[in-house]
């Protein structure tokens, strides 16, 4: 029988640790070829690229007495002035992160250690406060059992 | 060593001049004098795009071989490639040529085991 997945299935973990209240995770890879096309030629050759890839996740900010997933990922990527100097802070920092699909005890999974490139916040009326972050994957990724 | 017979991406040529020396006069009018009766300075530029690095290589070894920019060769008809016989015959059009190169090959490399290389030559009556 064919197993589907949904977001039941998902699960993110950042650094080894499971994320809370995740949203939803995504990831795009992508690859620019290289044309070998010459003179002569009536259609267009290539040959294999560099390779990318990219990702983002939805979080919600919660608070349960300590510190939350959307807040864990945030910090990463902002960083606060050590000093007197506006224009002086610390690097953001890389991360792992792992992208799962889980049924029972099968897991698959994609890891990636990644630089986080955006984090976006949205506090509207009748909507719950989220966390939106996106990633840029540093080279090829740690494992694959998608 | 012979040239390398890699088709390229792409290619121009500029197709030179006769010697013409050329002079204003006080009166204003221009005076211009045929220094010889062949066109010179026939110049073609080829680039190879995405190629493997081992047939990049053949580039700089053939620039090695002919002591760079000092010795003349026969262009393949690779490097004509594309072009109509009657477009093709016109570079450089001119008896008694050969080529030698302008400048030395400049390669960029784009991948692993992959890469560009611009090749400048100009023809010169022998």
């Amino acid at each position: 029988m064919s197993n589907f997945y949904s977001g039941q299935n998902g699960r993110l973990l950042i650094d080894g640790t499971t994320a809370a209240k995740v949203t939803s995770w995504s990831f795009s890879s992508s690859m620019s070829p290289l044309a070998t096309t010459s003179l002569e030629d009536t259609d267009q050759t290539f040959i294999n690229g560099i390779r990318s890839m990219t990702g983002s996740a939805r979080l919600y900010y919660y608070d349960d007495g300590s510190t939350n997933s959307a807040s864990t990922l945030i910090r990463k990527l902002i960083k606060t002035r050590s000093g007197s100097d506006p224009g002086k802070a610390a690097q953001s920092e890389n991360t792992t992160l792992k992208l799962q699909v889980v049924e029972g005890t099968t897991v698959k999974d994609v890891e990636m250690e990644v630089l986080l490139t955006s984090a976006s916040m949205n506090m509207a009326v009748g909507e719950v406060l989220s966390a939106e972050v996106a990633f840029q994957v540093n080279g090829a990724p740690k494992g694959l059992s998608l | 060593m012979t040239y390398p017979t890699t088709t390229p991406t792409s290619r121009s040529f500029s197709y030179g001049n006769y010697p013409v020396k050329t002079s204003q006069m006080m009166d204003g009018f221009e005076t211009r004098i045929l220094l010889g009766s062949k066109r010179t300075g026939v110049e073609m530029q080829l680039q190879y795009n995405n190629i493997a690095d081992d047939l990049a290589k053949n580039f700089l070894d053939h620039f090695e071989s002919q002591k760079g920019t000092y010795l003349t060769f026969d262009l393949p008809a690779g490097a004509t490639t594309g072009m109509s016989s009657s477009l093709a015959g016109a570079i450089p059009g001119v008896s008694d040529t050969q080529w030698r190169w302008a400048e030395p090959p400049a390669v960029t490399s784009v991948y692993p085991g992959v890469s560009s290389v611009s090749v400048k030559l100009v023809a010169v009556l022998v």
